[in-house]
């Protein structure tokens, strides 16, 4: 069976904000909204967040210690699309679904904005409630055609592009990283790439202790 | 190649392939149901609408160059994705600028009609005019100007802000270097990024100067040496992180802890400029072990030639042989071939070089009378004071670190230097970057895989320039060239404010730029704007109201680049030429550039200079010899809309051979010229020998003035700007949001700066105000802001308002780092 994840190389991501900004794009998400965020770390805390301009930071890509013995990471941050979703059984109106190939999305229809998965959710800032009357940068749509809605009141979050998936094409994070970080497949397929990406590497799951078996895999 | 994609069962690449036979069935017809969506979920079918992929090329001055898909529904361009090249993925490329493309063709900010100033200038009053007034008020100024002070006066100034072949403002055989050639217009040179570049020339000859990226994977170290590549390079970053993965070694030597300091092994924070301090202090330590590779130093570089007590070599004419032979030079001249004399230690005596067995590095006798030293005796004694101690108070770097560094250089295996700009934009940026060369000569670390330069790829060059320009008109008539190059300094800081040019009258009426941003790219802002202020008659062609534009008398729109057919072919770090199809109609009453310079060329009455058709430009464009060799002809680029170029080594230099007159690399000049004439005093003996070097400007920490104003300021490259391209695009200002000043902490405590503080820094030229952002990654009094913002993004002044623009005595070079400001919290 299908179990869509993601690993995500640690050692390769080089904070190019490439993959935050194909998503925004694709997506037609507006000014408020971000699924996919890169904090600059200062520390190899991989389970706190760090900083980012797109979370109100001054600057990214600044560093940690004290010069020259510095500390700087990156952490590309969305919807971890856990095997056991914190904020699937929260929801109050089954807007919250996990599809059988492991994608956890909120069907706007359902949503009724209380933000029951976002409480639940051990996983800060992947998930928005849309404002009453979103804003966009541009005056025309973009993205792909069956981007998400962005209805006022309802909780959007990460869908790893299920339209896209379901039409053979990648998530827009994926399509191309600059550093070669990133790597995505069927979790389930040892023969996917992100398997083989996952393979013999020193892998970190984001706040494993909490039990949601997360999909995206941090490599060290 | 324009596809449909609409079917959700194929990757891209097979269903390129697939596409014929899938059209052939109507799979592909404007809207079908997405078949899988139904199986999957039971819900009716959803209408797909049609989405065309177009080719694009992204062409602003990055150095990447990326091969784009244009993502077209309903005639809107509404997604960028990279474009994948079927002969291997390592040049598949795209970034937050590629991808928010989208936002650059819809942008606020867009020109929508040509305009007339109407209010002061740089204040952005304008009243809308159309196209035929705009270029009939052009013509007329013009032909008066060329009438009443002749077409020298007209200054075209060829910037970079779109590479594109036809539209492009690059000098590189566009169809604006045409006109300023039918036209006889003056030139202005930017004068950017010169001195890297041409310690290379001087040094190595001709290049091309570094391996190709297929090698990097090869070296055992990578020395990425003054630059921060995963923001100002970011598509070669792949290529260190491969080859550090593989189990090369990453060494970053930078003024600051960036992004590839923190991802190297080691890292050599070394005070800013000083970098060629540091690599005379690591040649010294080499000659002190005795570890420089003297085999490569005898057999590849000039370093046994002879030079007498008054600087020049010694030649077979000063023993008495008359030059027999000629060869051709540089420009194309008969000159009489006068041999280097060496010492060859075979024979114990005075040969031509070319007969030498065993030239001498050092110790020659006089020989007939004429006392001597060799290259290598010089380079010997002008490291002398480099000690371990002098070198690490001049850098900052630790004697054990320098120690380290020329351990690596000559006993650690093959290392790669990528060199870029950093060491570029200071005052004494060609002595820095010839020290840097000399290491590595020093080291024999030139002309082997694995070892050499990394500095990007060599790639099909810049096209056959001359024919495009010097192609005659319809009717037989030759353009009359360049009437005049002037240096930008010269012509911002004399020509203008005089109307003299090295004492003769040199009137300027007119000044015209395309597709760049002088005001917010050239150092000393305040001067640029008091020039554009003297000027009578100014014509900025471009997208956006970006700075220059709010200066302009006339302002043509162009539109954006995926709104016209273009074709890329200079670039640097990526070996594809690439073929941008016209993926919408232009938006407003914008029209492409090279449509723009057409129309003046007809108004001007030069119409009959350009009666041909774009395809039949570009491909004088592409008649180099390896163009013609290779059969590469704008058809051949459109069967795919790109085609890799293989036209230079994968090891430049291979084997030892180098671009110069004797095939060895250069230590020394006996005559060296400067490369501009402003009447400038000169010393030229700090010319001459390769491992001369002397401190930066401002940038020098021993330097009186740093009492006044303490800090450097690096003005930094930004991750999400081509210069000031993308300005006006929203999405990006999430991810760099406004100018900020990188501080060190304890500089900030003694300041009183915190987090957010909103502070000046200033010098006699002017200031900027900022917020502060305190980053443990700065050294102590050097700081890091942003260069690429606009005026109006500051809060006050403008950071190109603190920088100089004054050249080195010898190169042309805008020096954007040597900066000394002063920084107060308001």
């Amino acid at each position: 069976m299908t179990r869509y994840g993601m690993a995500i190389d640690l050692r390769r991501c080089i904070g190019c904000q490439a993959c935050a900004a194909a998503c925004k794009v694709a997506n037609n998400l507006p000014k408020e909204l971000k699924y996919n965020v890169v904090y600059t770390k200062s520390d190899d805390d991989w389970d706190t967040l760090g900083t980012a301009v797109a979370r109100g930071a001054l600057a990214n890509d600044n560093a940690g210690g004290t010069f020259p013995n510095c500390t700087m990471n990156f952490l590309p941050m969305q919807c971890q699309h856990c095997a056991e979703p914190a904020c699937l059984e929260v929801c109050p109106t089954g807007a919250t679904q996990k599809r059988e190939d492991g994608i956890v999305f909120v069907d706007s229809e359902l949503c009724i904005g209380c933000e029951s998965c976002a409480k639940a959710c051990p996983y800060e800032g992947v998930r928005s409630l849309i404002s009453d009357n979103p804003e966009y940068y541009l005056e025309v749509e973009v993205g792909e055609f069956d981007a998400p809605p962005h209805t006022a009141g309802t909780v959007e979050k990460c869908t790893f592009c299920k339209n896209l998936i379901d039409r053979g094409d990648v998530p827009a994070c994926m399509q191309l990283c600059p550093g070669r970080a990133r790597y995505w497949g069927d979790l389930d397929d040892p023969a996917s790439e992100v398997s083989k990406a996952i393979e013999g590497r020193d892998c970190h799951l984001i706040l494993e202790a909490a039990g949601t078996s997360p999909s995206v895999y941090y490599l060290k | 190649m324009t596809q449909a994609k609409t079917e959700p069962k194929f990757s891209r690449r097979s269903f390129i392939k697939g596409a014929a036979a899938l059209t052939a069935t109507g799979a592909l017809a404007g809207c079908s149901p997405a078949a899988e969506t139904l199986a999957e979920t039971g819900e009716a079918p959803v209408e797909v609408p049609e989405t065309k992929i177009f080719a694009g090329a992204c062409r602003a001055q990055c150095g990447q160059g990326c091969y784009l898909n244009v993502h077209v529904r309903d005639g809107r361009v509404v997604r960028t994705t990279a474009g994948h090249f079927d002969d291997g993925s390592e040049f598949d490329r795209i970034c937050p600028k590629g991808l928010s493309q989208p936002a650059r063709v819809y942008s606020a900010e867009r020109l929508q009609y040509p305009m007339r100033r109407v209010g002061e200038r740089g204040k952005g009053e304008f009243e809308r005019i159309t196209w035929d007034e705009a270029i009939a008020e052009i013509a007329e100024k013009w032909k008066g100007y060329t009438a009443e002070f002749g077409p020298t006066s007209i200054a075209f100034f060829l910037g970079s802000g779109n590479t594109a072949t036809l539209g492009g403002g690059a000098p590189e055989g566009s169809l604006m270097a045409r006109l300023l050639n039918v036209m006889g217009a003056s030139r202005v040179l930017p004068d950017r990024d010169i001195a890297t570049p041409m310690a290379w020339a001087y040094m190595f000859g001709a290049g091309p100067y570094a391996n190709r990226c297929s090698d990097s994977i090869n070296a055992k170290h990578h020395v990425i040496w003054g630059g921060d590549i995963a923001v100002s390079d970011k598509q070669r970053a792949h290529f260190f992180l491969e080859a550090r993965d593989a189990g090369a070694e990453l060494v970053v030597i930078d003024i600051a802890y960036r992004t590839m300091a923190s991802k190297a092994d080691w890292f050599i924070p070394v005070h800013p400029a000083t970098d060629g301090a540091l690599a005379l202090g690591a040649i010294h330590e080499i000659f002190e072990q005795g570890w420089e590779a003297t085999d490569f130093l005898r057999d590849h570089t000039e370093a046994s030639l002879l030079i007498k007590e008054d600087g020049a070599f010694l030649r077979m004419s000063d023993l008495g042989v008359e030059p027999t032979e000629t060869t051709t030079n540089a420009q194309g001249k008969e000159v009489p071939v006068d041999p280097y004399v060496v010492w060859d230690e075979e024979t114990s005596s005075a040969v031509p070089l070319a007969q030498a067995k065993k030239p001498a590095l050092g110790g020659v006798p006089a020989i007939e009378g004429i006392a001597v030293r060799t290259e290598m005796e010089l380079i010997r004694e002008a490291v002398e004071p480099w000690t371990l101690e002098r070198t690490s108070e001049v850098t900052g770097v630790s004697a054990e670190d320098i120690k380290h560094l020329a351990h690596l250089y000559t006993q650690e295996g093959d290392v790669q230097t990528d060199m870029k700009f950093g060491l570029n934009h200071y005052n004494n940026g060609m002595y820095s970057s010839k020290c840097v060369n000399s290491l590595l000569l020093v080291s024999g670390q030139m002309g082997r895989s694995g070892s050499g330069l990394f500095t990007g790829e060599p790639n099909f060059g810049e096209g056959n320039v001359q024919a495009c320009i010097t192609m005659p008109s319809a009717s037989g008539e030759v353009p009359q060239g360049v009437g005049a190059i002037l240096n930008w300094t010269d012509f911002c800081n004399n020509i203008v404010p005089t109307g003299k040019k090295l004492g003769e009258d040199f009137p300027i009426k007119s000044f015209y730029a395309s597709c760049t941003n002088v005001v917010s790219n050239q150092t000393d802002q305040n001067k640029t704007l008091a020039l554009m202020n003297q000027i009578e008659f100014i014509v900025i062609q471009d997208m956006t109201m970006n700075d220059t534009a709010l200066y302009a008398d006339i302002l043509l729109p162009a539109c954006h680049w995926f709104e016209t057919a273009d074709l890329r072919v200079r670039y640097y770090t990526n070996p594809y030429l690439l073929w941008n199809e016209k993926a919408v109609e232009p938006l407003y009453e914008s029209k492409p550039d090279a449509e723009i310079y057409r129309m003046i060329a007809e108004a001007m009455g030069y119409g009959d200079f350009f009666q041909f058709t774009d395809d039949e430009y570009l491909n004088v464009v592409l008649s180099t010899p390896y163009g013609k060799e290779n059969g590469i002809t704008i058809d051949k680029i459109r069967e795919k809309n790109y085609l890799r170029c293989a036209n230079d080594p994968t090891i430049a230099f291979e084997g030892g051979i180098f671009g110069t007159a004797t095939g060895r690399a250069m230590f020394y000049r006996e005559a060296p010229m400067p490369d501009y004439n402003m009447g400038q005093e000169m010393d030229l003996e700090k010319e001459k020998l390769a491992v001369f070097w002397e401190p930066a400007r401002e940038a020098d920490l021993a330097n009186p003035l740093r009492e006044k104003f303490p800090f450097t300021i690096c003005c930094e490259h930004m991750r999400t700007r081509a210069h000031t391209q993308w300005y006006d695009v929203g999405y990006l200002k999430e991810f760099e949001a406004q100018p900020v000043c990188r501080i060190n902490p304890e500089d900030a405590a003694e300041l009183g700066i915190a987090e957010g503080d909103t502070i000046r820094l200033y010098n006699d030229r002017g200031s900027v105000t900022m917020l502060a952002t305190i980053n443990p990654g700065q050294q102590r009094k050097a700081v890091h802001c942003p260069r690429s913002f606009l005026t109006r993004e500051h809060i006050d002044g403008d950071l190109a308002r603190t920088t100089f623009n004054d050249y080195n005595q010898a190169c042309r070079n805008q020096s954007y780092f040597d900066c000394a400001v002063a920084i107060e919290k308001l």
